[in-house]
């Protein structure tokens, strides 16, 4: 039998007021890609963090190849040959790729050769087919790029047992390939790979065992053989219930597409032409961007991160200036209107920095919730604002959207994402806006409070809203939006209908990493 | 008055803002800021002017300044890196302690000699150099040690592991943390380090530029040397120009005060002017610096040298579980 | 204009709404209150070490500082005088950072307000009282709000450190009132002494409690106390205020003109440290000599910043800082150096500043495990 690279005996990791992890138990054998399996808070990220020497477990054993180890740090865990990949890449982005790996090397001591580096990086990346430019600054790589200088670091450094968290969460599909081509040449050199996803069309693909977490536990370990009925029988360990349809669709195990979901027939309400925005460095971040968004219909922009997105959403809400283009609202100018009349004439933003733009944490729920009503007729008596009522609306507002707070005057950053979450639709939909502009709205949020979340904005579309949806999960957005559109460098390259057929996906990729393309819903629209 | 004379004056100015001013860009290249250079300057120069008068050796109190500096600077990293206190804050009430202790302790030394005072050495044959010699090389052991200190700097933050190390702390603690680097032993390192340099900045004030002892000797130089670092974009060969702009300004309001004979330029006869509005210079020419320094950097914003250390002023904890 | 075109109940069957509440919370109180008792005396202990080095008994100090600023009438009218200055200064400064601008220029802004006054005092020897006072006080507070703008402005446009600006402004201050002094308004009757001419006695603000030197600047005080009260706490602009001291991109959300209210902030900062200014040379000083101000407007920064910029307790801190202050200066007649009242002030910032930090983070801790009842 062989002896597992690395392996965790009950690993237990209290926080103040939380178990993180109870008695997990894992193990990876060298060769193997093993998937480690979980809803977000489900603990694997702990788990990571003990793996490599950032946190200490409360209790439990780690052992590698066979001997017990305790790891006072993360160079300790680097010592002995752990690498992790993390989902928010730990890359200084003001150096260049030579020196963040230089930086995790212990020799020499004093003196850098940093020509050395590049030079050894130019030829360990032809190797494993990870190319990247040693030389560039960091910040200037895609993400795509970036997670290649992650794996270098680790290979650099001399990882034999290779971690990755959630590693195709931003990446095209095809980007998403190359990396998982990558990770087979890298079993096959013997390397040990843990793999963590929650999506199980990429653990069943890739990995040959899976370890599910659920709630901090470890509830099971497969082995995948792609039999029928598998991802259903992950997906049932992996949230602890029978799965309904709106959890099937967010796992990507079924298509929902029906006709019910393409409603295009409603009145134009949000209508785009040709936006071009030049950010503050002075370059250009949105080209001539046209779409129109009918009344009752979830338009989701997909996308890799960084390619105009956050720009456009920001643009819509007012919150940059036009270079050139207008945007009305049922025939009303919009472009010029500061973002206070935006939001008064009807159009609501759910920005995707949660705690940095749409809410702020160091004050309290109240607070926020005026962030964007204090000027309402309601919530002001002259110069001065009316708190009582404030109190009020907030109170509902908590009670109707099911927003657990402890303290309603403690800060907001105390908060969970999903309460955060709710509050902030709760505040833009309170008034009822006719056009909803929501960004990355269930980034971080556990299955149920994405479910939540889905649910309100599809009730909204309902009560005869439009909504523009920012997605980077493409699989959230074929299961939400009537139509998609995507973005590539400022500029909207593709649309399609939501439909998960493999010619579909293949064109989207292709759209998302840069290829020209035209619409294949009407003629002659973008 | 004559150019020499005056741009000689510049260097001797100029030298204990630059080396509080490295001291700052050192921590604050680590992602702390120390707004209390003024208190640290102080308490190393009356670390300096005590340890002198007591022993009778200029390096004695050159020692005794170093050390008191870094441990003023230790007080500021207890507070700001392990309690968590607000850096901003933190550093001004530095700058009471060190005022403080600077009044308190220093009432003793008003009007008392020094045994002993930095001098200029002259260096054979440099030394002798038309004009350039005179400017840069007839001058005292101190200013020496700023002129090997820059570029010895430049090449410990650009071209090795521990300036690597401590520039990732500054820019991004949390990938520090993960690849195994200390970021709370770095930062501690390089506060003490940066308060050790601005105590030889007080040092140079009341052994060599002056050198006698009142509780004000600094003049408001450790601010200066803050709004310095900002106009150095954290290098220090920039702040090496920017410490004798100062310099400059400093001593041309000097020399402008002391010259006995009149000094027209461009039909301005400068001695005219008066000595309040010559003591304002140096201060508006550090705004000046400011805004210029400013202009630049939203200039080339994109270019990856321009900006602060992205953490600057941030309290790193690791806590953050997810 | 009303987009509301229809109105849909978001869930059929609401529950009943119980209004929110501030919460009392008798132990985040008793570890607030606790670690400030435990600072100040932590303070008092760390001091003493200087003292005892020194040769000096750190009781006794102490004591004779307690006496000074509180052991008789006098010495109580004292601190109060001392404490009308620190409280419209540090009103001034709470306003800057309730905005999170950090206006250390309150004593530039502070002479700026000086010489705006004894300008006018100078300038109009004749006018009656109810002519000339408001006059000092218009020109003083323009003089201290002009003194800021140029902050604030170098803020707004070019994202300058106000903390560089408003420092190095207060040295040329500084050197400013000093040229008037010593030139163009030195006393041609003085003996050559650095000060200008007395005032008339119309310029005087009025003393409010016989033989005392308290003066109706405390009503400047006041009021300014209930204005920057009604200002911060109750409406709408210091709400914005509020957020953008937060974060300046949710106040861009929020449609908030992020650079207009820096400048107003700053306004509005230098009036009232100008209005500080022209309260103690025409209540006080009645002609302007050189060190007016014994460093208020730094004192000022400590003050705003223990009373968590709560513009009541600012008046509070300002009282005990006034006692702190007044006693230096019979330190001084002691043979001490004013030295250790600075010092004394560095500690007390130093140690109040790391309880509240613990306090917070003690807090903290408290409110994860309430918000995790889960588990």
């Amino acid at each position: 039998m062989t002896i597992p690279a690395v392996r965790l005996i009950n690993i237990t990791k209290r926080f103040p007021g939380v178990i993180a992890n109870y008695r997990v138990n894992f193990e990876v054998l060298p060769g193997e890609i093993h998937a480690l399996l979980g809803e977000n808070g489900a603990g694997k990220s702990t788990l990571m963090n003990i793996l490599t020497g950032l946190y200490k477990p409360d209790e439990g054993e780690i052992e590698l190849g066979g001997q017990r180890v305790e790891f006072k740090g993360p160079a300790d865990a680097i010592e002995q040959g752990i690498g992790v990949v993390f989902q928010h890449f730990k890359l200084v982005p003001n150096q260049t790729v030579a020196e963040n790996i230089a930086l995790g090397m212990r020799r020499p001591r004093f003196r850098l050769d940093l020509k050395k580096v590049e030079h050894d990086l130019t030829s360990l990346g032809q190797k494993m087919n990870l190319q990247v430019k040693p030389s560039a600054v960091v910040k200037t790589l895609s993400v795509g790029e970036q997670q290649r200088v992650e794996i270098l670091k680790v290979l650099y450094l001399g990882a034999k047992i290779l971690a990755l968290d959630e590693p195709t969460a931003s990446l095209t599909p095809q980007e998403t390939q190359g990396l998982f081509v990558a990770l087979r040449g890298l079993a096959a050199e013997g390397y040990a790979i843990i793999f963590i996803s929650h999506k199980l069309e990429e653990v069943t693909s890739l990995a040959s065992r899976a370890t599910i977490l659920r709630k901090g536990q470890s509830v099971a370990t497969l082995d995948l053989t792609g039999q029928p009925g598998e991802k259903e029988k992950l997906a049932r360990l992996m949230i602890g219930r029978e799965t309904d349809a709106e959890t099937s669709s967010e796992l990507g195990l079924t298509t929902l597409v029906g006709p019910s979901q393409v409603q295009m027939s409603g009145p134009v309400v949000l209508e785009a032409k040709d936006l071009s925005v030049v950010n503050a460095a002075g370059q250009q971040v949105l080209h001539n961007v046209s779409f129109d968004l009918a009344q009752g219909e979830i338009v989701a922009i997909v996308g890799v991160a960084g390619n105009g997105q956050r720009e456009l959403t920001e643009t819509l809400a007012g919150l940059h200036r036009l270079k050139t283009g207008t945007f009305r609202l049922s025939g009303q100018k919009l472009d010029g209107c500061d973002p206070r009349e935006i939001s008064q004439k009807g159009v609501a933003f759910v920005p995707e920095d949660r705690l940095g733009m749409g809410l702020v944490a160091g004050l309290d729920l109240e607070d926020n919730y005026l962030l964007r009503k204090y000027w309402e007729p309601q919530m002001r008596r002259g110069p001065f604002l009316r708190r009582k009522q404030a109190g009020v609306d907030l109170a509902a507002a908590i009670t109707h959207y099911e927003i657990k707070v402890g303290d309603a005057y403690a800060p907001a950053r105390l908060m969970s994402g999903g309460n955060l979450q709710k509050l902030l639709l709760a505040r833009e939909l309170a008034s009822q806006p006719r056009v909803l502009i929501v960004a990355n709205p269930t980034r971080g949020l556990d299955i149920g409070a994405s479910a939540y979340v889905h649910e309100r904005l599809r009730e909204a579309c309902q009560r005869g809203a439009a909504v523009l949806l920012i997605l980077e999960d493409l699989d959230e957005a074929l299961a939400l939006a009537s139509r998609l559109l995507v973005m590539y460098e400022g500029r909207i390259v593709g649309e399609c209908l939501p439909v998960r057929s493999n010619e579909n996906l293949q064109k989207i990729g292709l759209w998302m990493a840069g290829a020209k393309a035209v619409s294949t819903v009407k003629e002659g629209d973008s | 008055m004559d150019l020499v004379n005056l741009l000689a004056i510049t260097i001797a100015a100029g030298t204990p803002v630059l080396f509080a001013v490295l001291g700052e860009l050192l921590t604050e290249r680590s992602g702390v800021l120390n707004l209390g250079l003024e208190g640290l300057m102080l308490a190393g120069a009356l670390a300096a002017f005590a340890g002198t008068w007591a022993s009778g050796n200029l390096w004695v109190g050159v020692l005794a300044a170093l050390l008191a500096g870094a441990a003023v600077g230790l007080i500021h990293a207890f507070f700001t890196i392990t309690i968590g206190v607000n850096q901003v804050v933190s550093g001004l009430a530095l700058v009471l302690v060190g005022q403080g202790l600077a009044s308190y302790l220093g009432r003793g030394y008003i009007g008392q000699v020094l045994p002993d005072s930095f001098r200029p050495v002259v260096i054979p044959l440099l030394g002798d150099i038309p004009i350039l010699g005179q400017v840069f090389f007839r001058q005292d052991w101190l200013v020496y040690v700023s002129f090997v200190l820059v570029p010895a700097l430049a090449y410990y933050i650009y071209r090795t592991r521990p300036g690597l190390n401590l520039r990732a702390v500054g820019d991004s603690p949390a990938t520090a943390d993960a690849l195994g680097i200390s970021v709370a032993g770095t930062r501690y390192t390089y506060v003490c380090i940066g308060g050790a340099l601005c105590g030889l900045g007080g040092a140079y004030m009341s052994l060599a530029f002056i050198p006698s002892w009142n509780e004000n000797v600094t003049a408001g130089r450790g601010w200066i040397a803050v709004g310095l670092v900002i106009f150095a974009l954290w290098n220090p060969w920039r702040a090496m120009f920017g410490a004798y702009l100062f310099g400059f300004v400093d001593g041309l309001s000097f020399e402008l005060q002391a010259a006995k004979d009149q000094i027209i330029v461009l039909g301005l006869n400068l001695n005219q002017i008066n000595t309040f509005f010559l003591k304002m210079l140096p201060y508006l020419v550090v705004i000046i610096a400011l805004v210029f320094s400013h202009w630049r950097m939203r200039a080339n914003r994109k270019a990856a040298y321009s900006g602060p250390p992205a953490a600057l002023g941030q309290l790193y904890l690791r806590s953050d579980k997810n | 204009m009303s987009l509301k075109q229809e109105s849909v109940v978001i869930s059929p069957v609401a529950p009943p709404i119980t209004p929110l509440k501030h919460k009392f919370d008798p132990v985040a109180l008793l570890i607030n209150g606790g670690s400030l008792t435990v600072a100040i005396l932590l303070a008092l202990v760390v001091i003493s070490i200087p003292l005892i080095i020194t040769g000096k008994d750190p009781l006794y100090i102490y004591g004779q500082m307690y006496q000074a600023a509180w052991g008789d009438s006098y010495g109580q009218s004292e601190t109060i005088v001392k404490a009308i200055p620190l409280t419209l200064l540090g009103l001034g400064v709470a306003v800057a950072f309730k905005a999170r601008l950090w206006n250390i220029g309150a004593e530039g802004q502070f002479y700026a307000g000086v010489l705006g006054a004894t300008a006018v005092a100078l300038s109009f020897p004749d006018w009656p009282g109810w002519l000339v006072i408001p006059a000092m006080v218009l020109a003083a507070m323009l003089g201290g709000a002009l003194w800021a703008l140029v902050p604030a402005l170098l803020k707004s446009r070019l994202e300058v450190n106000e903390i560089i600006t408003t420092l190095m402004l207060n040295y040329v201050a500084i050197s400013l009132t000093n040229y008037f002094i010593y030139g163009p308004w030195k006393d041609p009757k003085g003996f050559n002494f650095p000060k200008t001419p007395p005032f008339s006695e119309a310029t005087y603000l009025p003393v409010l409690l016989e033989n005392t030197r308290i003066h109706f600047g405390l009503v400047f005080a006041l009021v300014a106390m209930l204005l920057v009260w009604l200002v911060l706490g109750k409406s709408l602009w210091g709400f914005e205020l509020k957020v953008q001291g937060e974060s300046t991109g949710a106040a861009r959300y929020a449609g908030m003109r992020v650079a207009g209210n820096i400048i107003g902030a700053f306004l509005i900062s230098g009036a009232l440290a100008g209005l500080a200014g022209m309260s103690e040379v025409s209540g006080i000083g009645h002609r302007l000599e050189p060190n007016l101000s014994p460093g208020y407007g730094y004192t000022a920064i400590i003050v705003a910043w223990l009373a968590r910029l709560n513009p009541w307790i600012i008046g509070l801190v300002a009282i005990m800082f006034g006692g702190l202050v007044s006693s230096g200066y019979t330190m001084q007649r002691l043979g001490i150096s004013s030295g250790l009242v600075t010092l004394l002030q560095g500690a007390i910032l130093f140690f109040v500043l790391a309880s509240e930090a613990l306090s917070r983070r003690l807090l903290y801790v408290r409110a994860l495990r309430r918000g995790n009842p889960e588990t």
